[in-house]
């Protein structure tokens, strides 16, 4: 869902951390218009289905429903509201926390040390369709995906070494488990610490080509089935 | 339960409380040596009261079944029975005499971690043992005149199986008591842990806040303070405990000196792994520098083959963090034999053929220091975009048998990056 330029974004914020929450409405309440909040799952999801957000940034720990947090109101609020894109905010970076929500289908992931201009800019770049990487994410989208890169014990061996089919350019229900050979070069340099537009004049491409390859690479971390990808999406924090 | 768990913190249990008396005298006060005294006295008191109870309550026991016995006699009751009664009375007593010396040591604070002393349960098993045969005799002495021998041997064997029969009833309930028992306990050990952590978690959150209040006027020491601690807080939360062990350690030390760098942080391990070297390597350059830096890392393998690139990649970092400005980037890749290190800022960027005199030290520590390790290092500056240090080295060791596919796609990146 493509916004129109000049329209205002309309913002939902879940957090149980009511500080942050205001703290983060004060920040982007300027250049959004913050339509709802919520601290809890519950609420979350009614908040969801009355207001209708365009983007919802989405805590990845909140209590209450059945315990699943952020992904859990993401799943229980597409049926709501089917239009609405999910930016995850999480104070860790740890790839447990994160991978279950991105999985569940948010469109990318901030750290909530993320600076104001760039919250901002992300919650546009998601509005806007588009996924939003942190360069830790690329970094573990690249151990994922990448089984030679797996050498200090990591378990992601086991699956056959697949050669021909990286080289395809058109995706295929095959290829939705590999990289390709451009897909892996921009992750790299996002886990190198470039942004888009960096990536961009790095690889002599578009702005808007680096974001169809992050675009696609999420689509492949959502649908695929790969071990580490399911073992990440299924682990649960107990902290 | 858990409040008996608990107790031993606020008022340490006696023998605890004896053993450290020594080193602690020197600066405890009058009072504290007053209740270190009380706390030993108690403790003796408590040690010799058991087998004096367990005798007392014997002698007792006795003395009650002499006069039963005497008034049984003079009211011409029969002798057996005037025995019988008396032996199951005293073997009971007894029995029971038993299990309030096993509860009584039980209840005390140190239980859980000291088993009965080995004379008192010597002690404790005898009279077990010699309460269940006066209790026996006792039964066998009151029946001895309504049956004959042989019924009494039917009639204990019949008892036997009853015994037998019920206990295999009642199994199951004391499993499960037992087992609710041990659950509790472990519990209670979990519920210890967890409070240890917190103590110790909340301890350098507390001096991290007051290190925070000292410096309120530095905005870029007190934002250096708050990310140290997140990091630590991550590692414990999150990270793996081998890190953040030491740089707990590591950072305990640097906030005791000051934010002075220690030699100590940098301390060998064979066994490390490179991502959590570089993670050492870079927390201590963010704390001397009060920077802050990313890293990402795919692919691992040990340290130990990797010492060179690692201080090559220190070099790259701290010339970042003095040089050029954030956001710092720092990414390590392992792709079969080959590691590779990049250090990025977004500073002004340079010409690394004319190079400034603060960079004059570029070539020499990382350049010079990759050869000799025989890697190659590249530096990437541009004007407004930053400097970008690419380090690439092979090393031994690294999983052979894995291929390197992305070799081509890194050759060529290697070749654009000289322009």
């Amino acid at each position: 869902m493509a916004m129109s330029e000049g329209e205002t974004i309309r913002v939902g914020v879940v957090d149980d951390h009511e500080m942050f929450r205001a703290g983060v409405i004060s920040t982007i309440g300027k250049d959004f218009e913050i339509v709802g909040q919520a601290g809890d799952v519950d609420s979350a999801i009614e908040m969801i289905g009355r207001t209708q957000p365009d983007v919802v940034l989405l805590d990845v720990h909140v209590p209450g429903g059945q315990g699943g947090g952020g992904s859990e109101i993401l799943l229980r609020s597409v049926p709501l509201s089917p239009e609405t894109l999910y930016l995850a905010l999480s104070v860790s970076d740890a790839p447990a926390d994160v991978g279950a929500v991105i999985r569940a289908g948010a469109r990318g992931y901030v750290t909530k040390t993320i600076t104001a201009e760039d919250l901002i800019a992300s919650i546009r770049q998601v509005a806007d369709g588009y996924a939003v990487f942190s360069p830790k994410l690329a970094g573990f989208v690249l151990t994922a995906f990448t089984r030679d890169a797996v050498g200090g014990g990591k378990s992601g061996s086991g699956t056959e070494v697949v050669g021909s089919e990286t080289l395809e350019p058109e995706y295929s229900a095959e290829d939705i488990d590999v990289l390709s050979p451009r897909e892996q070069e921009v992750m790299r340099l996002i886990a190198r610490g470039y942004s888009y537009k960096e990536v961009a004049s790095e690889l002599f491409i578009s702005v808007k080509t680096v974001e169809t390859h992050v675009s696609a690479v999420l689509r492949k971390l959502q649908l695929s089935n790969r071990g580490e990808l399911a073992r990440w999406a299924a682990h649960r924090r107990i902290v | 339960m858990r409040h008996r768990k608990k107790s031993p913190r606020p008022n340490p249990d006696p023998e605890a409380a004896e053993n450290r008396v020594p080193p602690q005298s020197s600066r405890t006060t009058r009072l504290g040596q007053l209740v270190d005294a009380a706390a030993r006295a108690s403790e003796q008191t408590t040690g010799r009261f058991h087998p004096a109870t367990v005798r007392n309550v014997t002698l007792l026991a006795f003395l009650l079944a002499m006069i039963g016995v005497v008034w049984g006699l003079a009211r011409n009751v029969p002798v057996h029975i005037v025995f019988g009664f008396a032996a199951l009375f005293l073997g009971v007593v007894c029995g029971w005499a038993q299990l309030s010396f096993i509860m009584n040591h039980s209840s005390r604070a140190d239980a859980g971690t000291q088993p009965l002393p080995r004379q008192n349960r010597a002690v404790s098993v005898v009279m077990t043992v010699l309460s269940v045969i006066v209790t026996i005799s006792g039964v066998v002495m009151l029946f001895v005149d309504v049956l004959t021998p042989s019924a009494i041997l039917y009639g204990a064997l019949a008892g036997f199986v009853m015994i037998a029969a019920i206990s295999l009833i009642v199994a199951p309930w004391w499993i499960t008591l037992v087992a609710n028992l041990g659950s509790q306990e472990a519990a209670t050990a979990r519920e210890q842990v967890r409070l240890d952590f917190t103590a110790r978690l909340h301890d350098s959150v507390l001096q991290t806040l007051a290190l925070i209040q000292i410096n309120a006027g530095d905005s870029k020491k007190v934002a250096a303070l708050a990310h140290a601690q997140e990091r630590d807080l991550r590692e414990w939360l999150y990270g793996d405990a081998e890190t953040h062990q030491r740089s707990g350690r590591n950072t305990g030390e640097r906030a005791a000196e000051g934010s002075v760098p220690t030699s100590a942080a940098r301390t060998e391990d064979p066994d490390e792994l490179l991502s959590h070297r570089l993670k050492r390597v870079m927390a201590d350059i963010e704390d001397t520098t009060e920077q802050q830096m990313e890293l990402v890392t795919v692919g691992d393998c040990r340290a130990a083959h990797a010492d060179v690139i690692v201080s090559a990649a220190r070099e790259a970092m701290l010339n970042a963090a003095h040089h050029g400005a954030p956001p710092y980037s720092v990414y390590m890749e392992v792709n079969g034999d080959l590691v590779h290190i990049f250090v990025r800022d977004h500073g002004d960027g340079f010409d690394p053929r004319h190079l400034p005199s603060g960079h004059l030290g570029v070539s020499e520590s990382i350049f010079g220091r990759m050869k000799r390790g025989g890697g190659t290092a590249d530096i990437d500056s541009r004007r407004g975009w930053g400097t970008e240090v690419k380090l690439t080295m092979r090393v031994d060791g690294v999983d052979e048998s894995s291929p390197a596919a992305d070799g081509d796609s890194w050759r060529e990146e290697s070749a654009d990056g000289h322009e």
